[in-house]
């Protein structure tokens, strides 16, 4: 039995090259709190970008302003949506819209207060951010923020929405 | 046991292989943490006999159509350090099937959940700290009209890698408003019950067994306006860790937002009075809690700003906290060519007000006795395409003798923090920190440093240092280290000494001892 583990973490191996990660079903919260299903928020059909934050983490609100200050100009080159998925918990979720207020962000903020969906996602760390094509499919994903990540997310970006 | 698991695991392995038949979707996620201890008497560590430790958790899922299942298999080889020594070992620790369908939604297995603002219940994973207190037994979720949701529990805990012998049960429903009416203002009700049951065989009669927390809540969006409020009440819970009090537990949350143009505000206000909810009466411990009272204070991200956190005290406490966000628009004397956001955030937390009978205190009241006080100011500014700078200063107090131990002083200290960002090209970056805390107390002044260079999108280099100048003994706690990414892998490499002290993780704190030594960190999303 104590081979057990090592058999688990071989056929997932051999599985990887088969995984394929998409929205999962559930809800969320909007900024005003209210309960939305994922599926009827965030709706394929175009490229989709999730990133996962929180308050409480530089990197991803260094990532997002990035995003921010490049949003218009995106949005002119491809038809897209930028979803930022709060991991924020009770300890910080309550402040969550008014520091998005506060920052001006363009895009759909949401709250993943109790950390479902990115359990969904398989999601162990933040910033974590995903392209999704028109059907749904995650195609590209990276996880922590480098300045200049956001020209490799562009790029990944105009690719999947060329496919 | 170990068959089911084994059974429970191949079925969905089985399942994953045939997904290319058909339209089930396979993922997963690994993580790995890993020391290598050296001993290092300047910091009084001494390594271990085994001076390898390693965390390891993978997850597999696999949904398809209505169904979700999933396992989540951990080895602790051993743990490593600031984890409890209890995880040692490795086992699937978290196996579930979901299936949802139009308004029904049922968990058999284990499952994540929170009512409210998790005042009564917080079955949650904290990675970061080794919490994980997921129930495992069964849960359903019934949206039976679009403004009602109702959601039962029945579970036992997880404690380390095995279950608590206690039940936990619940039922909470929230109902909205607006959906009636179909106004612009929503209003939001709730309200939740959870109970455990723990068999008491000692001496002491009338002894209450069965615990019981119910909390109602209510909330009102309006536009620019949002406020929220629970009220719970607790019964009596004695245990060694109360002296055996029948005080009732009881807690009063209010908080909310007004938000305008490029203008945030937030305000909170939080009362706890013998509000510790144990799932076994005698682990007074964050692996063995049913709901979750995180602190009411900003969770910093700088290593001198984390000196001295707080850690809520639920006995008894009272706090407020209040933060603004501003941005300066683009093009404004302030705000400059990209704009300026200005963030500034007070918190305060004391005791409670005695009532005049000896014993008792009141809920709703702030005491003289001052906890932690944390005024700190934010101003971040992008100077060109090529300059980033975040500035911060923040004036901390922090009553460390009632907090940690009555040897201690009451610490008062100021914080300056510069963080300055500079993109050389379009791929490579510098990143600097220069960071200074003062104060009279504890252990005197400390400075800190850090240089990263990052070559987008898959490498980062860094090194830093803190030290505390007043003693002439004094240590470096230096680490140096770099990081690699890719669409599937993150993967980190680091060497240095980590101090003892609190560390925080989305809320909670925990003691942690300090270390010397490698660190390994690989983190594969598939």
């Amino acid at each position: 039995m104590r081979k057990f583990p090592l058999i688990i973490v071989f056929l997932t191996l051999y599985q990887f090259c088969f995984a394929q990660t998409s929205l999962p079903p559930g809800y969320l919260k909007s900024l005003s709190g209210k309960e939305v299903k994922i599926l009827d928020v965030i709706s394929p059909g175009k490229p989709i970008v999730i990133s996962f934050w929180a308050t409480w983490c530089n990197p991803c609100v260094e990532e997002l302003e990035a995003v921010a200050q490049l949003y218009e100009t995106w949005q002119g080159e491809i038809d897209f949506e930028f979803v930022a998925i709060s991991i924020d918990d009770s300890r910080s979720a309550a402040k969550v819209k008014s520091f998005v207020q506060g920052k001006g962000w363009p895009f759909k903020v949401l709250l993943d207060q109790n950390q479902d969906a990115m359990k969904a996602m398989n999601v162990s760390l933040v910033p974590f951010t995903f392209i999704l094509n028109s059907a749904g499919v995650v195609k590209y994903r990276h996880s922590g923020y480098i300045n200049g990540d956001e020209q490799t997310l562009f790029k990944e970006l105009k690719k999947i929405s060329n496919e | 046991m170990s068959r089911k698991i084994f059974i429970t695991a191949v079925a969905l392995l089985l399942a994953a292989q045939a997904h290319t038949q058909n339209k089930g979707l396979f993922s997963g996620s690994f993580s790995s943490a890993s020391h290598y201890y050296q001993t290092d008497r300047s910091i009084l560590f001494i390594r271990p006999n085994d001076p390898f430790a390693s965390n390891n958790i993978l997850r597999l899922n696999y949904s398809q159509g209505s169904i979700v299942a999933g396992l989540q298999y951990e080895a602790y080889l051993p743990p490593i350090s600031g984890f409890p020594y209890q995880l040692e070992g490795d086992k699937i620790v978290y196996r579930f099937f979901r299936y949802t369908k139009n308004s029904i939604d049922i968990t058999v297995g284990n499952f994540y959940e929170q009512f409210g603002n998790g005042l009564i219940l917080r079955a949650y994973e904290n990675r970061d700290l080794g919490i994980n207190n997921s129930l495992d037994g069964f849960r359903v979720i019934y949206r039976p009209l679009s403004f009602l949701r109702i959601t039962g529990v029945y579970g036992k805990p997880r404690r380390f890698l095995e279950n608590s012998a206690n039940y936990v049960r619940g039922v909470d429903a929230d109902i909205v408003v607006d959906t009636v009416f179909n106004s612009s203002a929503s209003l939001r009700f709730g309200a939740g019950v959870v109970s455990k049951f723990d068999k008491y065989t000692g001496p002491l009669t009338d002894f209450p067994e069965m615990v019981t927390a119910t909390s109602v809540r209510a909330s009102l969006s309006s536009g620019s306006l949002d406020v929220n409020g629970e009220y719970v009440v607790k019964s009596a819970d004695p245990s060694e860790f109360n002296d055996y009090s029948h005080t009732k537990g009881s807690s009063l949350l209010l908080n909310g937002n007004f938000t305008k143009n490029r203008f945030g505000l937030f305000f909170s206000l939080r009362f706890l009075k013998q509000m510790n909810f144990l799932n076994e009466r005698e682990s007074n411990d964050i692996y063995n809690t049913i709901n979750y009272l995180p602190s009411n204070t900003r969770q910093h991200s700088y290593m001198l700003t984390n000196i001295y956190p707080y850690s809520t005290q639920t006995g008894e406490e009272f706090s407020l906290q209040g933060e603004v966000n501003y941005t300066f628009e683009k093009g404004s004397a302030a705000g400059g060519k990209y704009g300026t956001s200005v963030r500034v955030n007070f918190s305060q937390v004391r005791d409670l007000k005695a009532t005049g009978n000896s014993n008792e205190v009141s809920l709703i009241s702030a005491g003289d006795k001052l906890y932690f006080q944390d005024l700190n100011i934010e101003i971040s500014k992008k100077w060109s395409n090529t300059l980033k700078s975040v500035l911060t200063y923040a004036n901390i107090q922090y009553d460390k003798g009632s907090l940690e131990a009555p040897v201690y002083d009451f610490v008062r200290s100021n914080i300056v923090v510069a963080d300055i960002s500079y993109k050389a090209s379009r791929k490579l970056s510098l990143r600097g920190e220069a960071q200074h805390l003062w104060t009279k107390e504890d252990e005197g002044n400390w400075i800190a440093g850090l240089v990263e260079i990052g070559f987008a999108p898959y490498l980062n280099l860094y090194a830093s240092n803190m030290v505390n100048y007043r003693y002439s003994n004094k240590a470096n706690y230096y680490n140096v280290g770099l990081g690699y990414k890719n669409n599937y892998v993150r993967l980190s490499l680091g060497y240095g000494r980590q101090r003892e002290g609190l560390m925080c993780a989305g809320g909670i704190c925990l003691k942690v001892p300090s270390y010397k030594g490698f660190n390994l960190k690989l983190d594969v999303n598939f």
